[in-house]
């Protein structure tokens, strides 16, 4: 069978595609590895509108809700390979499925990004870790070194100012990229300490982590910390590898170049969220971005008459 | 009749997605939320050797344990056949 339409990720901006493309009546799947993606990580959420206060996870069981009531049931898979020839876009999962249609929405966001170092897949869990409003709370009364320079590391500062003894900020960078509100409330932190200029090198262990190497980048010198736990917040990695470099739609970052209407290069094919090249990644913009994909789709359809 | 222990956090939303999945397969479970008793937490890396919720632990009727750690359907839905 070949479909109107294939979307790729079910979290804001594929939701928001399917929520238009059922509408209009159009035969599609969505395929994704989860439902909710990153938004269901996204803590306390007070900027999208209608929600005064919600959290991530709250307004994701909202848009699974809504897709739902549509009869919409994502196959949950993971996407690896996606090709396309003549006017036909051949989409492959990890279980081994091949799946075919005539147009095709990438909305598959990003994941957190690895420091690839020695030792961070090995404590995994063991004292590693990227979601600190999970993992935080187990290490009450222990030292943590959080890695990065971005509001998440400074959210993970502040959350562990309140629950840790001590807690490291290890930025490689000189300054912070986060809010200034945000350097400023984990300035006046007691037991937070701010290392700037300050390379991670190496998690090491036995069982669990026992600390980190860093490079100080003023002295050239290798330091160590002795923590329990180390916090990884160094932004995101886009999730989009499955598209062939030879379409020549993603930029430098692994982002989709796409146009205002979610287009982008190859006839056929749009995305939307955060794993496009526009600059901000919110939930709000994801909405958006996908009720354009899901139009540019329905238009394309309409006008190519395929 | 299986019983089932999440070990969770408060605001670990891997934690809700394991418990909502399995309120949805009709299954019910004690959460063992490890912010709540220290005691819990000591139990969790016992059991599972390591320190990330959520952890599911399945004990069936012959009192064999089984651990799905993370917020994981597929393993979930065979550790519970």
């Amino acid at each position: 069978m070949i479909y109107d339409s294939i979307i790729i990720g079910a979290s804001a901006g594929g939701i928001s595609s399917a929520i238009y493309l059922k509408r209009q009546g159009l035969n599609f799947i969505m395929i994704a590895k989860d439902i909710g993606g990153e938004m269901a990580l996204s803590g306390i959420v007070e900027n999208y509108p209608g929600f005064p206060r919600t959290t991530g996870f709250e307004l994701a069981e909202k848009f699974e809700e809504h897709l739902k009531s549509y009869g919409v049931e994502p196959i949950i898979d993971e996407v690896i390979k996606v090709e396309k020839e003549e006017n036909i876009f051949k989409v492959q999962t990890k279980s081994n499925n091949l799946y075919f249609s005539k147009t095709l929405i990438l909305a598959t966001g990003a994941t957190p990004k690895k420091l690839n170092i020695p030792g961070e897949n090995e404590f995994y869990h063991k004292g590693v870790s990227y979601c600190s409003v999970c993992d935080m709370p187990l290490f009450k009364g222990k030292t943590v070194a959080i890695i990065g320079g971005g509001n998440s590391a400074l959210e993970a500062g502040i959350m562990a100012s309140n629950i840790c003894l001590k807690a490291y900020i290890v930025n490689k960078n000189p300054v912070f990229k986060g809010d200034k509100i945000l350097v400023e409330e984990v300035s006046k932190k007691e037991n937070v300490e701010i290392i700037y200029n300050a390379l991670t090198q190496e998690i090491y262990g036995d069982e669990f982590v026992k600390g980190i190497k860093y490079l100080d980048k003023n002295t050239n010198e290798i330091k160590d910390l002795k923590v329990d736990g180390v916090f990884i917040h160094i932004g995101l990695k886009l999730n989009s590898e499955m598209i062939p470099d030879e379409w020549k739609v993603k930029n430098e970052f692994g982002e989709i170049i796409v146009n205002k209407f979610c287009e982008t290069n190859v006839p056929g094919f749009f995305a939307a969220g955060d794993v496009t090249d526009f600059p901000h990644k919110q939930i709000g913009i994801a909405v958006g971005q996908g009720i354009a994909a899901g139009l540019g789709v329905i238009n394309y359809l309409n006008k190519n008459k395929i | 009749m299986k019983k089932i222990i999440i070990y969770t956090t408060s605001w670990c939303p891997w934690c809700q997605k394991t418990k909502k999945f399995l309120e949805n397969l009709g299954y019910s479970y004690e959460e063992r939320n490890v912010e709540l008793n220290p005691e819990w937490g000591k139990e969790l890396i016992e059991k599972s050797g390591q320190m990330g919720v959520p952890v599911t632990l399945i004990i069936d009727e012959n009192g064999k344990e089984k651990l799905v750690i993370g917020y994981d359907p597929l393993s979930l839905k065979e550790a519970l056949e």
